[in-house]
């Protein structure tokens, strides 16, 4: 019975780095033909694990891992891909210069006679992705897609094996209903080959769909095994991934509405895709925007924050009750005026990954950190500011003094968040505040949110995730290909009316652009 | 497990174990390689080991350590400066017909001036062009050794007056002057790494430019910054070098600008870029000379002594990427 359907099995398996233990002894198995999910918070060990599976990092002696009851030593990516494991991570590979195809078939390309024949790899990616249902032309450069379209590159390269098990790493994040749909399909159709399927994701709805167990790890320990069947939400899960109840997952705390802090007039650029956007945001107030992939709402406040240069329009900032204008396509500018912008894109656009997570904190506030003597950096006042911040957002490091690349996501977003405090800003711009973060954290960075209305300040949150949206904002203004198509008091509409005017519905006439 | 301990949660101990570990901590094994190699070099010949050659060994590393320290700021943002020994042969010329028209003042100063001009320049156009430091930096070699030569004419400038030696060959309580000014320039150097800003700053570039543009910093400035001090420190050089041969020569300072790349990666300093420290710097350049001194002793042609020199720098460099 269980004996034989059995496929992987994890016992003792340990894993620890300079400083940290990423996996205490933990153990997991998985069955033919089951989706099993991996379920914990950023930190507990889900990326470390499929890392070791994939043959990425080396567990610690004294751990087991067998395949169909044979020992296994998984010594580095090729070899796991040999065994059958195959795995699709969070953030999308790819080389950007070269095709599709020739990503498609990176590492297994078709050579004849010492020579790689293109125009049969091109061909052969054409036939694969039209059986996926999914056309993609084959020579376009890698560069030129969007995230959607590299990730289901990633999925059809994958697939196009022999798979014993399938690792899939939040697989949707990034995709449209279109995608998504070709994604499940193919689960389903591995599950009845016997595939063994890893998945992990914060998103219940796909969970109850797809996955027949869930497994949940917190800090590196293994918790817990359930059948799927016996949960009903996420909310039998989180107790078990942060240890304690969480009633209100967003605990939105109202502040006392004041001035006018923030004003945008007609922000247009033709590049970006974005025309006439005006908004204004207030003292104490979150102000939210939401749409579909591709709304354009990230463009247009990269534009504000002087990110990416703008064609036309204005933005006017409060500073010392006067409105000043703001320059075009500079950051350093809208820091003086006191906006801060949190990106999503941490790694890139955020952090300076070779530093501590106390220079990451002040690097663009030293002004308030040198002595008068030659600007000499105040060392005292920089790690008693840092300590400061990483015990009132409760960032988990080692130390102040730990370089950033070693901490997880939700604890590196909380360093982007300190700097944007320390910066003391009054309009704070948020791309996607808790994309890629865990359960605790998120509720740590909404908490975070209401101390800084509270304080006065202005936050403008962008995002694609509508509960976050409609329980963290004041006002939402929807964004449907670059236009804003509506703004809503978030008390006086719901999630369904939100949604239609993101799918493009608009007052003149019924028709609504259906992504599905 | 092992928790890291890092050093401000470090009591201050006495103990020489750990220091070592401290040291070993900081600039890796080269440290101790370095410590073997000495060892050897005075058991094959005991010379090595006396004052005397060690104040030779530790003159003749100054140079060395001038560029090198400008070298490192470059290879910090991820660059590397191959300019650094043309700005030496310019500066030499220059230099050399400063202190013969207008005094040894202006022939100490003339060379600093213009080295930071070059920088300047140099960080201008890979700021505001954006292109590579490598290719711009190959433009300005063969400019600035194009110039050199032109206004030598080729030749080399001599007959200056006496006092121009001064800067190479005086000491001071006993100490050669090269060795304090180099000494004051890498304590300068301390205070801008690691003490102020434009430090952090530098490492940041190298780490992801992009990310401290976005943190508010004007990035060009520091850019700028760091090729200027580049070409300051390596004036500094040309000047001492200059007096150190009481003549103006425009080939001065070939060699020196592989050396310097050399002393940055043998000490830590990796072409990634944000990664390094000013004490690897200063190891790397003591490493390199005491094996020129050694070998210089011991008698090894100089032939041998590049070959074997270019092996050490791959070995060192090895070991310390497979102790990491």
């Amino acid at each position: 019975m269980e004996q034989t359907q059995e496929l992987l099995k994890m016992t003792h398996v340990s894993k620890s780095f300079p400083g940290v233990i990423a996996l205490d002894d933990i153990q997991f198995d998985l069955r033919k033909g089951e989706v099993h999910a991996l379920v914990g918070e950023n930190g507990a060990g889900k990326s470390t694990l499929i890392k070791i599976l994939a043959g990425v990092h080396q567990m610690n002696s004294g751990g087991e891992i067998n395949l169909e009851q044979q020992k296994l030593n998984i010594k580095n990516p090729h070899q796991a891909n040999k065994l059958g494991i195959f795995t699709i991570y969070q953030e999308v590979t790819y080389v950007p210069d070269i095709s599709v195809a020739e990503n498609l078939f990176l590492g297994s390309e078709i050579v004849e006679n010492g020579l790689i024949n293109h125009s049969k790899q091109v061909k052969e990616t054409e036939k694969l992705f039209k059986a996926f249902g999914y056309p993609i032309d084959p020579k376009r450069m890698a560069r030129d897609l969007n995230v959607a379209e590299l990730r289901m590159v990633n999925i059809v390269k994958a697939l196009n094996n022999d798979v014993k098990i399938l690792i899939l790493d939040e697989p949707t994040a990034s995709l449209t209903d279109k995608e998504k749909d070709i994604l499940f399909e193919n689960i389903v159709r591995l599950k009845k080959q016997g595939t063994g399927i890893i998945y992990i994701s914060h998103r219940t709805g796909e969970l109850k769909e797809l996955a027949d167990r869930a497994t949940v790890f917190r800090d590196g320990k293994y918790i817990d095994t359930l059948n799927m069947a016996d949960i009903r939400g996420l909310d039998d899960l989180i107790p078990l991934m942060i240890g304690k109840e969480i009633k209100n997952k967003y605990p939105k705390v109202k502040a006392n509405i004041g001035d006018e802090l923030l004003k945008v007039t007609n922000l247009s650029c033709k590049n970006n895709h974005f025309q006439n956007v005006s908004l204004n945001v207030h003292s104490g107030e979150v102000l939210g925007f939401f749409g579909l992939v591709g709304c354009g709402f990230e463009e247009v406040f990269r534009s504000v924050f002087g990110v990416v240069p703008y064609d036309s329009g204005e933005i006017e900032i409060m500073h010392d009750n006067t409105f000043k204008s703001l320059k075009k396509n500079c950051p350093k500018s809208s820091l003086k005026n006191n906006i801060a912008f949190i990106p999503r894109d941490r790694k890139h656009l955020g952090l300076l990954m070779n530093l501590s997570v106390s220079e990451n904190i002040v690097i663009s506030s030293y002004k308030d950190f040198t002595k008068k003597i030659f600007k000499l950096i105040n060392r005292k006042k920089v790690a008693q500011i840092a300590t400061e911040y990483k015990q009132k957002i409760n960032i988990k490091t080692p130390s102040i003094n730990t370089k950033v690349e070693t901490l997880s996501g939700g604890n590196q977003q909380k360093v982007l968040l300190a700097r944007a405090l320390c910066s003391k800003g009054s309009v704070f711009l948020f791309n996607q505040p808790t994309a890629g973060v865990d359960v605790g954290a998120k509720i740590e960075i909404y908490q975070f949110i209401n101390q800084l209305t509270a304080s006065g300040a202005g936050i403008v949150m962008v995002s694609y995730e509508l509960p976050e949206v409609m329980g963290m904002c004041d006002r939402i203004m929807v964004m449907y290909q670059g236009k804003i198509v509506k703004e809503f008091k978030t008390e006086e509409t719901t999630k369904d009316e939100v949604l239609k005017y993101a799918f493009g519905h608009n007052d003149d006439n019924s028709d609504c652009e259906s992504a599905s | 497990m092992e928790i890291a301990n890092t050093a401000s949660s470090d009591r201050k101990s006495k103990s020489i174990l750990d220091v070592l570990k401290t040291l070993h901590k900081s600039v890796g094994m080269l440290f101790f390689v370095f410590i073997a190699l000495i060892l050897v070099m005075g058991i094959i010949n005991p010379r090595f080991f006396t004052i005397s050659n060690g104040i030779i060994l530790t003159r003749q590393a100054c140079f060395l350590g001038l560029i090198s320290m400008g070298q490192m700021l470059v290879i910090l943002t991820g660059g590397v400066d191959v300019s650094l020994g043309a700005i030496i042969g310019l500066c030499s010329v220059l230099s050399a017909i400063a202190a013969k028209q207008y005094g040894i003042t202006a022939g100490w100063l003339v060379p600093i001036i213009v080295g930071g001009g070059v920088g300047l320049f140099n960080g201008a156009v890979v700021a505001y062009a954006r292109i590579d430091s490598f290719a711009v930096t190959l433009g300005s070699l063969s400019i600035c050794s194009g110039l050199a030569l032109i206004i030598s004419k080729g030749l080399t400038i001599y007959n200056l007056p006496k006092a121009f030696r001064d800067l190479a060959y005086s000491d001071v309580f006993s100490v050669p002057m090269p060795i304090i000014i180099t000494a004051a320039v890498i304590f300068v150097m301390y205070l801008l790494l690691y003490r102020v800003r434009f430090g952090r700053y530098v490492y940041a570039v190298g780490g992801n430019l992009e990310a401290l543009r976005l943190a508010g910093v004007n990035v060009n400035r520091v850019i700028l910054g760091i090729f200027a001090g580049a070409g300051i420190l390596t004036g500094i050089c040309a000047a001492v070098l200059s007096s150190r041969i009481n003549s103006g020569q425009p080939n001065l300072g070939g060699a020196l600008m592989m050396e310097s790349i050399a002393a940055c990666v043998v000490g830590g300093v990796t072409f990634q870029g944000g990664v390094g420290k000013l004490g690897g710097v200063i190891i790397g350049v003591l490493f390199l000379s005491a094996l020129s001194n050694g070998f210089d002793l011991i008698g090894v042609s100089s032939f041998v002594k590049q070959v074997i020199v270019g092996c050490i720098i791959i070995f060192a460099v090895v070991i310390d990427k497979l102790k990491k």
